[in-house]
């Protein structure tokens, strides 16, 4: 677990040592604080819009860190050759992919950490405290950035960058449309196509399960019941991914 | 890592997928019982649609509620109501488009076609007029159809008028039907059909009216579905019959169960007008007294106390009784 420490700490410093990081976190502040700028609105739809400006850009720049952190996790110690340094000492593979993992876990999380204490300075300057089913909100588009990650970090330990960039774009879509699919396929009487589609509804990370976004902002109360079933449904589907991505680095030739 | 153990993790991530199929059909059912599914809208051409795909259904309501604040503001009212609907499908619980939609339905839009009216009634004068004596003659059932259409649009609007109460509305709809019967025949006369046209033009204004108001009820109580533990559509629907209906058993109907839930003090204060309106001065006296220690003291201990005087507190009603002068 140390190992893995240590190589998680590396990769924390590593993205905190590139601008895309402060780009991309720059420009989401911006785009949170011009949520502002809906003040012609009433004070309810004002405040509406400034948490779903909020939580959108966190899930979105978000999602863009996650998946940008875990491109470059892989592919940047192999052009560097530093790969060859790390596997050569005593530190397993199994440490490199948890370590990265971590550590691009840890960026994430400072990222929402950052981007939230904006958010709630803006609600706070609005008078309009956060209450707790904001931060539950917070929690799981903090979870499904880490399982996109993870599963971006388990694509780069056999695909390229390309490839996996594209393929994790489109799994972020497909993930939140499969609920939409899984309606439409309850309607169809093809029993190999049911069975087709139900065992795709189970594989594809399911990311509508994080989504209680639009209905907080509207006043629904999410029960702590769903969030420990989400938590566990995306600590499971991290797990599934970093086996994988240890199963497929297991296989490459270093 | 052997070849064996590797396997293993393959296995294993492959045996975890049982579990978590088994905890998305919980999810499933969770998401169904806690009200957090999802909707989908596709608006061909519209950045909206795109921003449904990645999940960010937020976002895309309030680009729409941007537009339809954009409409409101330039009078299109007609082209807010796809977007209202779509709003409201995407952010069902969102109460403020369901409150804002009625309101629009049955007031601005309502005033709208009201507005046609008046033009109408020139243009039906003007026409009159510049008929001979003798079409004049002809035209006349035309023009005691048309002041009948003109009192019957009194009749729903006016202060002190019987407005649009739900029972009220089939007779209304009937006596409709009557005039367009009685215009249709007048049409044949090829003197007066310019006259009867424009008739026919302002007979379609109540009818549109009423289409309105009832649109708007009907567009809050879609939303009272999705929002039944919350006072505000309660409220709003209330407001909608007691103030633009002048529906007082429906008002205090909906009122009533505004009040059940956390409301502004104000809503006790609309329940005690709609009932005592309605006809229920005990029970608005009632409600009266249950104010006397909020923000509405003043206004419930004059009321109280014209109740237990003349029977009588609201305007309207004082002025039906002989209490106050016309």
């Amino acid at each position: 677990m140390k190992k893995s420490w240590i190589i998680a700490m590396n990769t924390f410093n590593e993205s905190l040592r590139k601008k895309t990081f402060y780009i991309l976190l720059v420009v989401a502040l911006v785009v949170i604080g011009a949520s502002r700028f809906f003040s012609f609105l009433a004070v309810e739809d004002e405040l509406k819009m400034i948490k779903d400006v909020s939580f959108s850009t966190i899930e979105f720049f978000g999602a863009l860190i996650a998946i940008f952190t875990a491109l470059a996790a892989v592919s940047t110690e192999m052009e560097k050759r530093t790969i060859y340094t790390l596997l050569s000492k005593p530190i397993t593979r199994n440490n490199f992919i948890i370590g990265k993992l971590i550590g691009q876990s840890l960026i994430i999380l400072l990222n929402v950490i950052l981007m939230s204490i904006f958010f709630v300075a803006l609600l706070l300057i609005k008078k309009s405290p956060p209450d707790l089913q904001t931060f539950k909100t917070i929690f799981l588009i903090y979870l499904s950035l880490v399982l996109m990650g993870s599963i971006t970090l388990a694509v780069a330990t056999f695909a390229t960058d390309a490839f996996n960039l594209i393929f994790s774009f489109f799994l972020y879509i497909v993930g939140h449309l499969i609920t939409y699919g899984k309606a439409l396929l309850e309607r169809t009487e093809n029993v190999v196509l049911k069975g087709l589609g139900e065992m795709l509804y189970t594989i594809i990370p399911n990311y509508e399960n994080f989504n209680i976004k639009d209905k907080i902002v509207v006043g629904v109360d999410v029960t702590w019941k769903y969030i420990g079933q989400t938590t566990l449904y995306g600590i499971i589907y991290i797990t599934i991914a970093i086996l994988i991505g240890i199963h497929f680095f297991n296989k490459r030739e270093v | 890592m052997n070849r064996k153990k590797n396997r293993i993790i393959l296995f294993i991530a492959i045996f975890l997928y049982i579990p978590l199929g088994l905890l998305q059909v919980s999810i499933d059912y969770l998401r169904k019982a806690e009200d957090l599914e999802g909707r989908m809208l596709l608006m061909p051409g519209q950045v909206a649609g795109s921003l449904v795909l990645g999940g960010f259904r937020g976002i895309a309501a309030d680009l729409l509620w941007l537009n339809v604040e954009d409409f409101w503001h330039k009078g299109q009212h007609y082209k807010m109501l796809p977007l209202l609907d779509s709003v409201s499908w995407l952010q069902p619980q969102y109460i403020t488009v369901w409150a804002i939609g009625g309101w629009h339905m049955a007031y601005n839009i309502f005033a709208n076609v009201s507005g046609n009216a008046a033009k109408f009634e020139k243009q039906l004068d003007e026409k009159f007029q510049g008929l001979s004596k003798e079409a004049q003659k002809k035209a006349q059932p035309v023009m005691k159809i048309a002041r009948d259409i003109m009192d019957l649009r009194e009749d729903l609007q006016g202060y002190d008028a019987p407005g649009m109460a739900e029972d009220r509305i089939p007779s209304i709809l009937a006596r409709l039907d009557g005039y367009d019967a009685a215009l249709a025949k007048l049409h044949k006369n090829p003197d007066i059909q310019p006259v009867v046209e424009i008739a026919q033009s302002l007979a379609s204004v109540p009818r549109e009216e009423l289409f309105w108001y009832r649109k708007g009820i009907e567009f809050l109580k879609k939303g009272l579905t999705y929002n039944r533990e919350k006072y505000d559509l309660y409220f709003e629907l209330g407001w909608t019959y007691y103030h633009k209906g002048m529906d007082y058993a429906n008002a205090a109907r909906y009122l009533e169960r505004a009040v059940k839930f956390p409301h502004p003090d104000y809503v006790d204060s609309v329940l005690a007008h709609a009932y005592e309106l309605n006809g229920e001065v005990d029970k608005a006296l009632a409600q009266w007294e249950k104010q006397l220690n909020t923000g509405f003291s003043s206004v419930a201990e004059r009321a109280v106390h014209a109740i237990k005087k003349d029977g009588a507190f609201t305007p309207k009603r004082r002025r039906k009784l002989g209490l106050d002068p016309e």
